[in-house]
């Protein structure tokens, strides 16, 4: 007679869906802690950092896992599964969001405001990443979610590509853009500048002395 | 690392993360010129990339909330029909993940099962130092009442069990006794004969200190007392005596003319003059310790211990005296 259920810590995700569309309990369990955490992460970053509305959104997705299992298709792999539903849900709450504002852009009302005074290395940071996020907000919603896919959640381009129903080809140059256009506007803080500019308040200050 | 594993080097991606623009060879540099238009730029670029990649590594992510677990379990169960309960079920039931240490249910379970053996424990402890302090007095007087009672009991026991292994050895067993006597009368019957007919031979028929007549008495009076204290020695009497016929035949045989006399006990007169003297040397035989002497003219030097009137005529006449 066996009284202890075996462990699925060591099964795929994919054999673990199997299992939940039969209707194995544990093997949901175990689902649910392997991806509760990626899944509220991922839509904390997507939905303008709202912990209550990503919570939502996690709860809805593992709804639909409990509701609808067999949508998913145990052959395709079960990660780019779950990210391209996360993504459709995204899509989505993106469109209500428009018809909300009015808008089509998805900013977040947040704006952090630096502080460029302080002197040292780790407010330099501070700065920088606070800088980061503010573009990161600013970018549209395709580029923004390539780019949290790809650097956020170390997806690879062609999982991205699944994920978001496009080419490899484009999730590149969507990197690429995303890169390039950060870099321009963060350039300040790029190493070159920051000599730049640490000569320029050099030869200011000489100039003050003499 | 990550990067690798996920970008090929056929990406500008990987040379922002993993090269300086001056590290860069011919080829490289050849993919990097195809996307990035100067030295500027691809720094600018790298920056952006490293830093995006330190941002994400050090935000805290963010954790579940515990009970939209118990709600989507408690959702799948309500989908799902009933299945078989497993005792996992139960341990993760008990301690589950997603709650603090002091929080889960087996924990408090444990900790509230301890205390109450923490305090049976210290209760229990108690009652017993109060007890065994009272046993203690209570024990030393036991033990010695105890031990005199043993004591008593197992001399007693002792007693009846020497009395009941006397019993048993005593009890008669009339077909030994018929038996020895058997046996006796046959001795008797062939020693006795012998005797008579070969007068001019004498045998030694003190062995063991008694003659033929008196272990026949002796056993007669065994049987009808049912007296077998004596029985070993009987046995022993008995078959000393056998002995003592045979190896006095072996002698009549070996030495016709000479006559051998032993005994443990003084021969008296009647005995000896049943004998025929015939010749005038006599020695002692070899397996007796004490015997008598015939010497030549019929004459009978007696052992050591055995006095005349005439010799005690001296203390006869000091006890006179002394009257």
């Amino acid at each position: 007679m066996q009284l202890v259920k075996k462990s699925y810590t060591a099964e795929t995700d994919e054999n673990l869906m199997r299992e939940v569309i039969k209707g194995n309990n544990l093997a949901f369990s175990e689902i649910y802690d392997r991806w509760s955490k990626p899944m509220l992460n991922y839509f904390y970053k997507m939905l303008w950092q709202d912990r209550e509305k990503a919570e939502d959104f996690m709860q809805e997705i593992f709804t639909k896992i409990i509701h609808k299992p067999q949508l998913y298709n145990p052959s395709r792999a079960f990660k780019t599964w779950i990210y391209s539903v996360a993504n459709n849900m995204c899509k989505n709450e993106y469109r209500r969001a428009e018809v909300r504002k009015g808008t089509s852009n998805s900013l977040h009302d947040n704006i952090i405001v630096h502080d460029s005074s302080a002197p040292d290395k780790e407010h330099d940071k501070n700065i920088f990443n606070d800088r980061l996020k503010e573009e990161l907000e600013l970018l549209s919603e395709n580029h923004k979610k390539t780019f949290i896919l790809r650097f956020k959640h170390d997806l690879s381009i062609k999982d991205i590509a699944e994920i978001l129903e496009t080419s490899e080809g484009t999730v590149k140059s969507r990197i690429f853009y995303t890169l390039k256009k950060l870099g321009k506007n963060l350039k300040e803080f790029s190493p070159v500048a920051k000599t730049i500019m640490v000569g320029v308040c050099l030869i200011e200050l000489v100039q003050y002395i003499i | 690392m990550m990067e690798d594993r996920n970008r090929s080097k056929m990406d500008v991606e990987f040379y922002l993360l993993n090269r300086d623009y001056n590290e860069l060879t011919i080829d490289e540099l050849a993919i990097v010129k195809e996307h990035v238009e100067s030295e500027q730029e691809f720094n600018e670029m790298k920056a952006v990339a490293m830093g995006v990649g330190n941002i994400f590594k050090e935000e805290k992510e963010l954790a579940p909330n515990p009970a939209i677990k118990v709600a989507l379990l408690k959702e799948f169960d309500k989908q799902q029909p009933a299945g078989a309960y497993w005792l996992n079920g139960i341990f993760t039931s008990l301690f589950p993940k997603e709650k603090k240490l002091f929080q889960k249910p087996g924990m408090q379970l444990i900790g509230l099962a301890a205390s109450v053996l923490l305090i049976v424990t210290i209760a229990f402890n108690g009652n017993t130092d109060i007890n065994n302090s009272t046993l203690a007095q209570n024990e030393g007087v036991k033990t010695a009442e105890e031990a005199v009672e043993e004591h008593s009991k197992l001399e007693r026991e002792e007693v009846a069990e020497e009395k009941n292994l006397l019993e048993k050895d005593l009890e008669p067993t009339t077909e030994v006794i018929e038996k020895e006597i058997a046996i006796l009368n046959e001795v008797e019957i062939e020693e006795k004969p012998e005797s008579v007919q070969n007068k001019g031979i004498t045998a030694d028929f003190m062995y063991d200190a008694q003659p033929i007549e008196s272990v026949e008495a002796d056993l007669s009076i065994a049987a009808d007392l049912d007296y077998r204290r004596n029985d070993t020695n009987l046995n022993a009497s008995e078959e000393s005596f056998k002995k003592g016929v045979l190896k006095d035949k072996e002698k009549v045989a070996k030495s016709d003319d000479k006559l051998v006399i032993s005994a443990t006990a003084p021969a008296t007169m009647e005995a000896v003059e049943e004998f025929s003297i015939s010749d005038d040397e006599g020695y002692f035989s070899d397996d007796v310790s004490a015997g008598a002497i015939v010497t030549g003219n019929n004459s009978i030097d007696l052992p050591v211990n055995t006095r005349t009137l005439a010799e005690d005529s001296d203390l006869i006449g000091i006890l006179y005296t002394a009257m």
